[in-house]
């Protein structure tokens, strides 16, 4: 019984989010039915979460009473207008065919390749040290402190990042609310249900634009990896990150590519909900937000398109409101913060620089990811087979003397430089690819190449952690948030029709 | 119920075809190297239903519950010993802990032996007032 009080909330979520798409969708514009079920979910558990954090707002403390009321008023009036909606033109709830075995057939290779990370999940209740230390405390300091809840962010708690959104902490906490106890098996559930919903987007959007069945490869291959399920199972915000990213990106590609309003709703929305996950989200978020006004525009004759861009900025903006908020009036100065450039007792150097840019390398061919992030890599370079012997020649440069062994002293005795220079070569050869600069797809490249700038900024000027230190910690959790959306952008790079523009 | 046909449409290009090769191949690599991290857990699940953090400040919870800011002395500065502070943290929560600064009316002692904890009590001029059974003690200042 406890169990079912724990995973009610999502249920509601989950139906929230339904609803909602149902209604602002048209005969004309309609979602893919699988496609759908994810965003649904996705986009119910962030409303919900807002009207968790709405409690803090207006009556400075968790109110139960006003959480599951908000939610359920939400739901019914939802439920309402999709009965008034379903008399009116008789479209059903569900599509035709959503519940066909041939739809349904994936959905069970998705449960059955998750059930190791479910056992493990429940094994690691806990999960990882950023759990109960970051994560998983807020959450307990939100439930637990009544009026007083704002004690989490004094600078004793420097350890626990008081500066961090809480978009993760009041999901936790939605999960509580009905068995009004701190139970684990919330967050067990939270950091599943995002590993499995992030999974489980990118195969059916992958299998939607490509029309190929390897789509559900990409599936296997994440959550075959011993070091994804450890990150995923560890309840980290990282898999939220991933999760609300890829969903960003699937929306507005499909944005462009159809001009449904009901993509620029959503794409708006994921982007608000994104900015309050982590601070490199709201980083993430704002880049996309400047990219994806010009990425719609841009090569496209549509006369939609103005009524579309106010779709989208609505939505964002109601979207945002907790995020706004939160940073505009609750979140403490980020204290593990020097700014190196001015510093005198941690100045910058151009060695620091060079061991970043390094570290990169090592990390795409760490063991850790069995190979994968090396094949994107490639798949990226490959993708135009122009300069195909350059490529393989740099391919082989760059990550041969690493992973090859034996040729570690040869490694070692490279001119000073050499890795970043090969790290500068590569990234212009996947800038230059022409394949990649399709107007449906550039903005993969863009946002990558900006992000990878503002995050490799921060690393260079913040000298308030050891670089090793930092990086060996914290670098492979941004990877690992945007493993799903790179590994889309691959395969739908190599998938697209090369005569299409 | 009858199995659905699915029409397999292999891929056309040589990179699509070599990005599902080495796809496959990860694959094979990720279930060889899954297998011993399975055993693993399952020699765990011998002895722990799962995974327990902050045990030794089990019981603690209930004291401090209305204190709000709790000094955390420690003996030993280790990796260990800050992942037991993390773990103190958040069993004890909302009560926030202060590491390592003792200038605090409560205070959680974290130490090797009960001798180091009784000279340390005599330091601070403080009186004991739980002690769970992994030694864990916490203290008030006399004022």
């Amino acid at each position: 019984m406890n169990l079912l009080l724990v995973y009610l909330p999502f249920f509601i979520s989950f139906t929230i989010g339904y609803l909602a798409i149902n209604l602002f969708s048209s005969k004309e514009h309609k979602i893919p039915p699988s496609i759908h079920l994810f965003l649904a979910a996705g986009l119910g558990i962030g409303i919900s979460s807002s009207i968790v954090f709405s409690s803090f707002i207006l009556f400075n403390q968790f109110n139960r009473l006003f959480i599951i009321s908000g939610n359920l008023i939400v739901l019914c009036l939802l439920t309402i207008i999709q009965i008034l909606k379903w008399n009116k033109d008789k479209s059903p709830i569900f599509p035709p065919n959503t519940f066909s075995q041939k739809a349904l057939y994936p959905f069970l290779f998705l449960i059955i390749i998750s059930l190791p990370l479910w056992i493990h999940a429940h094994f690691y209740a806990y999960g990882g040290w950023d759990a109960w230390s970051v994560w998983n405390l807020k959450a307990k300091f939100l439930f637990l402190s009544g009026d007083d809840w704002k004690r989490m962010f004094t600078s004793i708690l420097w350890r626990s990042s008081p500066h961090y959104p809480l978009f993760l902490p009041c999901t936790i906490l939605w999960g509580w609310t009905f068995i009004n106890q701190p139970d684990v098996e919330a967050s067990i559930f939270t950091s599943f249900l995002f590993t499995f919903l992030t999974i489980g987007l990118l195969s059916f959007a992958l299998r939607h634009k490509t029309k190929s069945i390897f789509s559900f490869l990409t599936a296997l291959v994440i959550l075959s990896m011993p070091f994804y399920i450890k990150l995923s199972l560890s309840q980290y915000c990282d898999i939220v990150v991933s999760f609300y990213l890829l969903a960003s990106f699937f929306c507005l590609i499909e944005l462009k590519e159809t001009h449904h309003p009901i993509y620029a709703l959503l794409a708006g929305t994921f982007l608000a909900f994104l900015s309050f996950t982590k601070g490199e989200a709201l980083i993430a978020a704002l880049i996309i937000l400047c990219l994806a006004v010009p990425y719609i525009f841009w090569k496209d004759s549509a006369k939609d398109k103005w009524k579309i861009l106010k779709t989208f900025f609505i939505a964002g903006a109601i979207a945002s409101i907790p995020s706004i908020i939160f940073y505009g009036f609750y979140a403490p100065k980020n204290i593990t913060m020097i700014n190196g450039l001015v510093s005198t007792i941690k100045p910058v150097s151009l060695f620091r620089l060079e061991y970043i840019l390094s570290f990169y390398l090592a990390e795409i061919v760490s063991p850790n990811w069995n190979g994968l992030w090396l094949v994107l890599v490639a798949g990226l370079l490959l993708s135009d087979q122009r300069w195909i012997i350059l490529k393989l020649c740099i391919i082989l440069f760059s990550f041969g003397p690493i992973i090859l062994p034996g040729l570690n002293g040869l490694w070692m005795s490279l001119p000073h430089g050499y890795n970043v220079i090969l790290l500068l070569l590569i990234a212009i050869l996947i800038g230059t690819n022409k394949h990649l600069l399709n107007p449906r797809i550039i903005i993969f490249p863009l946002f990558f190449i900006a992000y990878t700038a503002v995050i490799t900024f921060y690393y260079f000027i913040n000298t308030y952690f050891p670089i090793d230190w930092w990086l060996q910690v914290t670098l492979h959790r941004i990877l690992y948030a945007a493993l799903p959306t790179v590994v889309f952008w691959v395969i739908y790079a190599l998938w697209m029709d090369k005569t299409s523009g | 119920m009858t199995l659905p046909s699915f029409k397999i449409n292999w891929p056309k290009s040589l990179p699509q075809r070599i990005l599902i090769v080495s796809f496959l191949a990860i694959i094979i690599f990720n279930v060889i190297v899954f297998i011993p991290e399975v055993n693993r857990i399952k020699t765990f699940k011998k002895y722990l239903k799962h995974q327990v953090i902050g045990g030794k400040f089990l019981g603690l919870e209930n004291i401090t519950k209305k204190i709000n800011l709790l000094g955390y002395y420690s003996d030993t500065n280790d990796d260990e010993s800050n992942k037991l502070f993390s773990q103190a943290q958040f069993i004890l929560a909302p009560t926030v802990l202060d590491y390592n600064n003792t200038n605090h009316e409560f205070i959680l002692l974290v130490c090797k032996n009960d001798l180091q904890a009784l000279e340390k009590i005599k330091e601070l001029n403080a009186e004991p007032l739980f002690v769970n059974k992994f030694g864990m003690i916490l203290i008030r200042r006399k004022p």
